[in-house]
């Protein structure tokens, strides 16, 4: 763990909020140097630290900034941290200290909850606040129905049960209203219609609230207790500590808690939904998360041209233009049925304007040479391609690509490219070099080593290169290396999708006199963003 | 299509003279024009990036160059915004009229 704390207070326009508040948030495995980058500049977030899977920070940003982040999974109040439970053959020792997280600190457990709910708050005024309400009551009124609005999304299978759980909780209302109230869609139309029903769960959930433990064990730990048997541990505890009421279908709060042979956190989440399920993609294609970190690396200015010849669904340019809206997006695809799927998203995201779409091959782009700024790709891998047929075709997308991309101010290239087509590619070099057995500690020296490479192999193919000419190169060419050419490697992070794993590779094109300016960019603070972790 | 993506097209088929796949030629037989939200800023970052003389060719009502200081000349601007932007022609014209040597 890299305790970074000791930085000055945040500062900046985005503070305004008031008190700060320590969060953390979980992340996806590889993902968590483009969570720490974007905490810090999103947020002016101070104290930050990470563990595999999860950056801790301090911030007094508000919320509507907190739900920008783009590179997490959730985003949790932190209540405490502590070093891990010692583990010990007697089980009733451990639960003893289980119970201890919840019994010692009850103040503690009692303001964060305080805390929380003030968050819980703000969150549905600013949903709330183009509907100008000023009438408090109605105001409160509202506020539980977008709380229920929510719930609704996440549970829309179980529409009817949760309302029947909800009559168990407040015993104040017939069956009717309630699933009246679930099944309406607007929080207006559910306040006008129920009013007696919010009225009196707002009161009572001032006293007494419901909540759940979301318990997960890794570790020792997991091999003397389940997850479930540590969360009714909690539970329990919290039950007879602050009278609250168990709810495991719709409580009103959720515990997370995660023990491990490294850590014990618990958190409270912040929004019902996930920051990785974003309001703007109907359908996801690749995980929202990588395709942001992808387009956060690709240096888009505004007025660029961004392309991503393998869009798919489009995600990784949903993702890049609502971040970079003033950029012209193109997107190709050579499925018909995947750039259906894309425009049916990118018309939902209200992006029309902004994205393009084209139906061409990736080997045979009708692009002029040198038009494009910035390429975004997901290499296609996996179900539909295999590895084989995958890299016959690289090199010649990796040709196409260099062909008409900018070479002038630095064209940037980002690639996600799977675990076996990056060791490929890597081998490629390696061998070329004649240095195959070195394997390299860190993204950062892997890049410097990747620059040498290409300046000692002198492979800086010329980029100006008429179609015709080049057609007949690429049909002679055999060299392995020339499917980098003038594209040269700045840095690779391994991310996590579920479950394979992939790199993001970024090239920047270039000539050989610009050389030097990619070889200290390695070197620069923001180049090595992924060495602060390794 | 736009003419903004209209303008950055060529063609790949095999035996064009070098350059001479450029730009597609339109038939515009069914033009359409959306409504798209000006953006002074996007579009003054264009017009140094497209190419002129295609455009001018697809869309005639420009001058045959960009004016001076067109950054801050809004009622140029909003002609090229119309022009790169709003006005769209049927992406089956750009498929069968691949050749323009």
């Amino acid at each position: 763990m890299a305790d970074e704390g000791g930085q000055p207070p945040p500062k900046g326009p985005c503070c305004r909020a008031g008190l700060p508040a320590r969060y953390f948030c979980t992340a996806g495995r590889g993902m968590e140097p483009f969570l720490l980058r974007e905490v810090r500049t999103r947020l002016d977030a101070a104290q930050v630290e990470y563990v595999s899977g999860k950056v801790f920070f301090t911030t007094s940003a508000e919320l509507s900034m907190l739900k920008e982040l783009k590179s997490a999974e959730r985003l949790f109040l932190l209540l405490n941290k502590y070093p891990p439970l010692s583990i010990s053959r007697n089980k009733g020792r451990v639960i003893h200290d289980v119970q201890k997280l919840v019994n010692e600190t009850p103040r503690h457990w009692l303001d964060m909850v305080t805390l929380w709910r003030s968050l819980h708050c703000q969150e549905v005024k600013e949903e709330n606040r183009c509907e100008e309400r000023p009438d408090s009551q109605k105001r409160k009124l509202e506020e539980e129905g977008s709380i229920q609005n929510k719930k609704q999304k996440r549970e829309l299978i179980s529409e009817t049960v949760s309302g029947e759980t909800q009559i168990e909780n407040q015993q104040s209302c017939n069956a009717s209203e309630v699933h009246n109230s679930n099944s309406l869609s607007s929080g207006r139309s559910f306040l006008e219609k129920t009013p007696e029903l919010t009225q009196e769960k707002s009161g009572e959930s001032s006293s007494c609230f419901s909540f759940r433990v979301s318990c997960r064990c890794s570790g020792a730990l997991a091999k003397i207790f389940t997850a479930q048997e540590m969360g009714r541990i909690i539970a329990t505890a919290l039950m007879k500590n602050f009278g609250w009421k168990a709810d495991l279908r719709n409580p009103d709060i959720e515990i997370f808690v995660h023990l491990n042979d490294i850590y014990s956190v618990i958190g409270i989440p912040v929004f019902r939904l996930p920051l990785a399920s974003r309001s703007y993609i109907k359908t996801a294609g690749l995980r929202s998360t990588v395709a942001w970190a992808m387009a956060s690396l690709a240096e888009i200015k505004a007025g660029a041209f961004v392309l991503d010849p393998t869009c798919g669904l489009g995600t990784i340019l949903l993702e890049a233009a609502t971040e970079w809206p003033n950029v012209h997006y193109l997107g190709t695809d050579i499925s018909d049925s995947q750039l259906e799927g894309a425009y049916t998203n990118i018309k939902a995201a209200g992006l029309v304007d902004k994205i393009g779409l084209l139906k061409a091959s990736v080997t045979a782009l009708p692009f002029q040479s040198e038009s494009i700024d910035v390429v975004l790709a997901d290499i296609p891998f996996g179900k539909k391609f295999k590895i084989t047929k995958d890299m016959t075709l690289l090199p010649d997308v990796f040709q196409e690509i260099e062909r008409y991309v900018v070479l002038c101010g630095g064209g940037i290239v980002v690639l996600l490219l799977s675990q076996e087509l990056y060791k490929r590619l890597s081998g490629d070099i390696a061998s070329s070099l004649g240095t195959e057995n070195c394997i390299p500690a860190s993204p950062c020296k892997q890049s410097a080593m990747m620059s040498v490479s290409n300046a000692k192999g002198n492979s800086f193919g010329t980029t100006t290169v008429p179609l015709s000419t080049q057609e007949a190169e690429r049909e002679n060419t055999s060299d392995k290396r020339t499917t980098f050419g003038s594209l040269v490697l700045v840095e690779s992070l391994e991310v996590s999708l579920g479950k394979t794993g992939a790199f993001i590779c970024k090239y920047k094109k270039h000539s050989a006199s610009v050389h030097e300016a990619v070889w200290s960019f390695c070197f620069e603070p923001y180049g090595s963003g992924a060495a602060e972790l390794w | 299509m736009k003419l903004l993506t209209h303008n950055m097209l060529t063609s790949h088929v095999r035996g064009v003279r070098p350059g001479g796949g450029f730009p597609l030629r339109i038939q515009a037989t069914e033009v359409k024009v959306n409504n798209v939200d000006f953006n002074p800023e996007f579009t003054a970052r264009m017009v140094p990036k497209v190419e002129w003389a295609a455009l001018v060719e697809a869309a005639e009502n420009l001058p045959p160059e960009p004016i001076p200081d067109f950054e801050s000349n809004e009622d140029f601007l909003r002609k090229v915004h119309h022009v790169l932007m709003e006005v769209r022609e049927p992406l089956l014209c750009l498929l069968t009229t691949c050749l323009n040597s």
